[in-house]
């Protein structure tokens, strides 16, 4: 089974409102485990509305993983376009690197 | 979702939302100062949890630290929790199983139902696959466990072969299709589903557990009523147990076809989907770093080999250069983990401890593993150091 579009959009909602409001806020955050990085605003907002941030930063991944976890991320709805995608990959492939 | 969960049930519930708000809400203290470089933060313990490490707290992954590993039988409390994704609290009263697809007769079973079969009690060892993953070089994607993926608890509740057998399965029923009440988070998220052949679903072992440590299935250990596939890696066991499908084939969704497989041993370039655990052992006493006194000492930790049944655990008291046997704990109990000991006279210096186990199907715990890409079947020789003064 899966929640109802209802039951997802709390959690999607308060990501969006967050990120609107750390927009450009990209240094270390308190409660936020994600190192500083200029896309790491982007990065939140793509990943938190199904997961913690936690399951993102103890990654330290080469660029060819994180662009294969990325577009499996894409097929199922992170809300990542194809505007913001490289930019979330330079993040993810220098801050989050082996 | 219930109405009436009981306490512990209630506070976990409670506290996933206020993880899932209050990261967020963290996030929302545009005021706070920004922190300078430093450790990243760690999230707060989980009621009833609190001596674990939070992996993630949504969903929820919780290690136990090894120096808590020390009973028989895990304690509740300290079981680790390991999930793909969350799921709502079930309500035990408006619980329902269904049992279809190849069988003659399709059925629904209440808790009520279950509980009229003939219960079964089992010590049952269950282990993640990827426990460990964080010691793989290069590293692997996943939750980043270090030694404490794996526990062991006394569970009560039927055979999934009563159950099945209830049901009769067609000659075409090949593989048990277990789904849970588990939520991708998205509609395009694929659901959690892993099958296993009947053969092994027809095994006495093999249970749907309705207790855990004489208490109903706590919410995060799959509550009220999880499979348990017992010597297979842990995805297998199925929490939150809703629908049991017989069907002609494995299930072929992603959990089965991309993920928990790994390199066959025998062409690399090929996987395999895991089943059984590995042949492993773990020092839990004395830990790394402790300080000992010179004179009688005492080496200590379990042992667990999945379809296999632990045959030997070897000690080194000097890095490896010299192996000494160790004394196998009370009785051999199926898909239980053993304990092992080993007497020792410390002499003054620093010293590597390492503990190797071997199992019935010629299994050893390796030095070194193969590059594994998803990071499952870390089983190395566990070792230790500590200073004797």
């Amino acid at each position: 089974m899966w929640r109802s579009p209802g039951a997802v959009l709390p959690a999607a909602l308060v990501a969006g409102l967050a990120v609107g409001l750390t927009a450009g806020r990209s240094g270390a955050q308190p409660g936020n485990p994600l190192p500083p990085g200029e896309h790491m605003p982007l990065v939140l907002g793509a990943c938190i509305p199904c997961h913690s941030a936690e399951m993102v930063a103890q990654q330290r991944l080469d660029r060819a993983t994180w662009e294969a976890i990325v577009d499996r991320m894409i097929t199922y709805g992170a809300p990542i376009t194809p505007e913001t995608r490289p930019l979330i990959l330079e993040y993810l492939a220098t801050r989050l690197g082996p | 979702m219930s109405d009436r969960p009981h306490a512990f049930e209630e506070s976990v519930s409670r506290r996933a939302f206020v993880v899932q708000v209050g990261a967020a809400a963290a996030l929302l203290g545009a005021g706070l100062p920004v922190r300078a470089q430093g450790p990243a933060p760690v999230p707060g313990p989980v009621p009833g949890k609190d001596k674990l490490i939070v992996r993630s707290p949504r969903p929820i992954n919780l290690e136990t630290p090894l120096r808590e590993l020390t009973a028989d039988v895990t304690p509740t409390n300290l079981f680790f929790v390991r999930n793909n994704y969350d799921g709502p609290v079930m309500d035990p009263a408006a619980y329902v199983l269904t049992v279809d697809g190849e069988v003659e007769n399709p059925l629904t079973l209440r808790l009520d139902d279950l509980k009229r079969l003939e219960a079964v009690t089992q010590t049952i060892t269950l282990e993640c696959a990827g426990n460990g993953r964080s010691f793989h070089k290069p590293p692997a994607s996943g939750i980043q466990w270090e030694y404490g993926a794996v526990g062991t608890a006394v569970w009560r509740g039927v055979r999934l072969a009563d159950v099945l057998r209830l049901a009769r399965p067609r000659s075409t029923a090949r593989h048990v299709v277990p789904d849970g009440n588990d939520a991708p988070p998205t509609p395009q998220a694929p659901d959690f589903i892993r099958s296993h052949p009947l053969s092994k679903a027809m095994e006495p072992h093999t249970m749907i557990a309705l207790e855990m440590n004489g208490q109903p299935v706590p919410h995060l250990h799959g509550g009220p009523a999880r499979l348990l596939v017992p010597g297979w890696v842990g995805s297998a066991s199925i929490k939150w147990l809703t629908r049991l499908t017989l069907a002609d084939k494995e299930w072929g969704g992603p959990f089965m076809a991309r993920s928990y497989r790994s390199p066959r041993v025998d062409d690399p370039g090929q996987t395999y989907s895991l089943q059984s655990l590995e042949c492993k052992s773990v020092v839990v006493a004395p830990a790394d770093g402790a300080q000992l006194a010179a004179g009688p000492q005492t080496v200590t930790g379990f042992a667990w080999a999945g379809e296999g049944t632990i045959v030997a655990v070897d000690v080194s008291i000097d890095g490896g250069q010299s192996w000494q046997p160790a004394s196998l704990v009370g009785a051999e109990s199926r898909y239980a983990w053993r304990r092992w000991e080993f007497k020792w006279t410390a002499a003054a210096g620093a010293h590597t401890l390492m503990a190797r186990a071997s199992d019935s199907l010629g299994r050893h715990q390796p030095a070194s593993r193969p590059r594994d890409p998803q990071g499952y079947r870390w089983n190395v020789i566990h070792a230790v150091r500590v200073n004797v003064a």
